[in-house]
């Protein structure tokens, strides 16, 4: 874009004095570095936005996944509270409910996990209490849940 | 050259960002997760494991959980304030060759950059498989009150990692570059940042120069030992006293019990930032003699507000002390700009409120904020972010009148400029040879109601029914949001086009205005638009039925012809009321006997046998219309 100081210029370029032309050369050299910069700018923008789309895709797919882990974590506080019913003030009734519910999870790919032997594991397990020296778990004071490959909640656990 | 990864390396938690076109985001990790405590653990097993799974494994493994490095690095290890913290942590601590720190971990001892260095690498390692890209360079985010020596161990924790630190710059400058703060020239900034277990407070001023290192820190002051984490054990304390009280249970001596009431503690915070009172229900959270015992207790806003009063009386005692340290006034600060998860709390952000005098700006994630502006000082080092480059977007749609004074938009109101955008339009009437491009501004339906930018006429199109015609008109803005809009008939390629510099020339006031009326008439609007397009649709329809009474009158039978005329003239009389749903009747029944049209002409096309004088359009559907109603003539 030329500037009205370019505009002067030019009309002086006629001259073709040699410090005209050492401006000119300088002037020219800008603009040139401009031009790379402005173009390397504008294929990363398109670069930016082709790689976007493509992930776009990528998040849709997630996005279900996204959601389901959301409300399996919503639901977690009532899950506890079903197993804490179940210890402590079992019924044949809250034991069948408490199946039917686990059932209808595992057909949406959400497992329940944590079983007392189990090695520790802190990718999918969370201490709360260490009482010997060993490295399996002795309690599972709350379970976890997973869907697929993510971990809602880690099952909490005393070794 | 790559991205550069702005990174928030926390005492209690970290975060990553990084610009994606021309916007700052944040980059979740392995886990999914936006934040990750800052925490570093040698397993048992001998792995090496960082964040929340060395969280997880803490309480198994305490000597050899490292966190809160942060408060070590580039320290000496006589320092008075390093042998404080340094008894509060489980892991041991010695003092180096050079009279430095270092942590031991699995076995080894390591220097606090190294610890932080594992850090950087899983940030560095999971932004990669994120972006699918190498990340060789940072920025990385230190306190304003870090001397030279933390800010190089920082910095050498970062090329350990395996990135090359482009600049190490103060936290709140990120969160003044995260609102562009940087831009308003010599305004002064107070930056209030209330985390998970530090308070800090800074006084900045914006230079009059232009450049990335216009922001100066004038004054800073916190407390180290001040945080989120000390309402929630208050919150707590509170929850197993009054549960003590009911049941003689102290809660707190099970690991279990301690986990669930701190989980409840903070969820009762955040539900009270917006709810007045809520109820804390934690069932089975113990057992006796009687059975099982279930906490349930409701704590109000008020509740959460006395147990937080003196945190917050510090803080603001605190940012006194750094007010009085700057050469600046309370009046004389122009932006109060909020850090940290815990500024979330309406009783802090009231707090803030009334010592500035100011509301504070928190519409960018208090936990993200600063990630974000590390990342945007990546995108001003790495020529991304530079004033020419950054976009604007339009305030109103902008669109054109189109058949039955509706407004059809082109470019809808927040889209970022510079853009350009076409849509197809066509005729409204049979050999019409013109048409006038009114050009609109604003939210509502109809056109009459909208701001008129401008018109003018695209003639020369040849003689077609219409619907024929393709006329393709173009939007074109730029980035300084000077509107542009061409019209071009396909078939000849003659064009004109109009030059609207007015479109950018409202008031914020104006910009409000308008929306607000498009809000306030929303369903006045579509009555409105509905009749228009119930008027359009019957439009065509007689039409339709008259070209194919023409065109077949030999073929149909006069009972079907004379019901056809009737219905035509019922709908040519209704597209005049202003009865939206009798206009759609009268056009459905026409309709209905239209689809007996072609049933008709089959067997007329039948009981005569083909012949060569049968005429192309016998059998054929009439021509589509085009998908978007015609331009006003």
């Amino acid at each position: 874009m030329l500037t009205d100081s370019d505009e002067e210029f030019v009309e002086e370029e006629e001259e073709q004095t040699p410090a005209a032309v050492k401006k000119l050369r300088e002037k020219l050299e800008t603009a040139v570095k401009e031009k790379q910069e402005y173009l390397d700018g504008w294929q990363r923008a398109r670069a930016d936005f082709a790689n976007f789309k493509k992930e776009e895709a990528q998040m849709m797919a997630e996005k279900e996944e996204r959601i389901k882990a959301d409300f399996i974590e919503a639901l977690v506080p009532s899950l506890d509270s079903f197993e804490m019913a179940l210890k402590h003030a079992p019924t044949e009734e809250l034991k069948i409910v408490h199946k039917q519910l686990l059932s209808s999870l595992a057909q949406m790919g959400v497992e329940q996990f944590g079983k007392p032997g189990e090695e520790f594991n802190p990718h999918k397990h969370e201490a709360l209490m260490q009482k010997g020296g060993g490295h399996t778990i002795e309690t599972v004071e709350r379970s976890g849940y997973s869907v697929g490959n993510k971990i809602i909640r880690a099952a909490q656990v005393i070794i | 050259m790559g991205k550069i990864l702005g990174i928030d390396l926390g005492t209690t938690n970290s975060a990553m960002a990084i610009m994606r076109g021309g916007e700052p985001q944040i980059i979740e990790n392995a886990e999914g997760a936006r934040t990750m405590p800052s925490i570093v653990a040698a397993s048992k097993t001998g792995e090496k494991l960082v964040g929340l799974i060395a969280r997880r494994q803490g309480v198994t493994n305490p000597k050899n959980t490292v966190y809160q490095i942060k408060r070590f690095i580039g320290h000496n290890f006589d320092e008075a304030l390093v042998q404080k913290d340094k008894s509060a942590v489980p892991f041991e601590m010695r003092k180096s060759t050079n009279g430095g720190i270092e942590v031991e971990m699995g076995g080894q001892w390591y220097r606090p950059e190294e610890i932080s260095a594992m850090i950087l690498q899983k940030m560095k390692v999971d932004a990669e498989k994120r972006l699918g890209e190498t990340i060789t360079e940072a920025v990385i985010t230190v306190p304003a009150y870090f001397n030279d020596a933390q800010r190089a161990a920082t910095r050498d924790a970062g090329k350990i990692a395996g990135l090359d630190v482009k600049r190490i710059i103060n936290e709140p400058t990120a969160a003044a570059l995260a609102y562009g703060f940087n831009k308003n020239k010599n305004e002064k900034i107070v930056v209030f940042d209330f985390g998970g277990g530090t308070f800090d407070i800074s006084v900045l001023e914006v230079g009059s120069n232009d450049g990335e290192d216009s922001i100066e820190v004038k004054s800073t002051d916190g407390d180290a030992h001040l945080g989120g984490k000390d309402l929630d054990q208050k919150i707590i304390d509170w929850l197993a006293t009054e549960f003590q009280k009911e049941s003689g249970i102290d809660v707190r001596n099970d690991p279990l019990g301690r986990q669930r009431l701190d989980e409840a503690a903070e969820k009762a915070k955040i539900e009270l930032s917006t709810a007045i009172d809520t109820e804390i229900n934690i069932p089975f959270i113990t057992s006796d003699a009687s059975g099982p015992r279930h906490l349930l207790i409701k704590m109000s806003r008020a509740k959460l507000e006395e147990l937080s009063a003196e945190f917050i009386e510090r803080a603001i005692a605190i940012t006194k002390r750094a007010m009085e340290a700057s050469p600046f006034k309370i009046a004389d600060i122009n932006q109060v700009i909020l850090v940290g998860g815990q500024t979330r709390m309406p009783a802090l952000q009231a707090a803030v409120e009334a010592y500035f005098g100011k509301k504070p700006n928190m519409s960018v994630n208090p936990d993200e904020v600063v990630a974000i502006g590390a990342a945007i000082q990546g995108g001003i080092l790495g020529g991304e972010v530079r004033d020419v480059l950054l976009l604007d977007v339009i305030p109103l749609s902008l669109g054109i009148e189109t058949m039955g004074g509706v407004s059809t938009k082109l470019i809808e109101r927040n889209t970022t400029i510079p853009t350009s955008r076409s849509q197809t339009f066509s005729t409204a009437a049979d050999n019409q040879t013109s048409v006038e491009i009114h050009i609109t501004q604003g939210e509502r339906a109809m056109a009459g109601d909208n701001k008129s930018l401008g018109r003018f006429v695209l003639d020369g199109i040849p003689p077609a029914p219409r619907g024929l015609p393709q006329v393709e008109v173009t939007f074109d803005v730029d980035a300084n949001g000077i509107l542009s809009v061409k019209a071009k008939d396909k078939a000849t390629n003659k064009e004109q086009s109009i030059r609207i510099e007015a479109s950018s020339g409202l008031s914020d006031a104006d910009i409000e205005k308008m929306r607000k009326d498009a809000e306030a008439n929303a369903d006045a609007d579509k009555q409105k638009v509905e009749l228009a397009e119930a008027r359009n649709v019957a439009e065509q329809a007689v039409y339709a039925a008259k070209k194919a009474l023409d065109d077949n009158k030999d073929k149909l039978p006069a009972e079907l012809v004379a019901t056809i005329q009737e219905k035509t003239k019922a709908v040519e009389e209704k597209k005049g009321s202003d009865n939206a749903a009798e206009i759609k009747t009268a056009t459905e029944e026409l309709s209905k006997e239209m689809s007996k049209v072609y049933e008709a002409v089959q067997k007329a096309g039948a009981q005569t046998g083909p012949t060569e004088e049968q005429t192309p359009e016998a059998g054929e559907t009439p021509p589509a219309e085009p998908e978007n109603p015609a331009p006003q003539q």
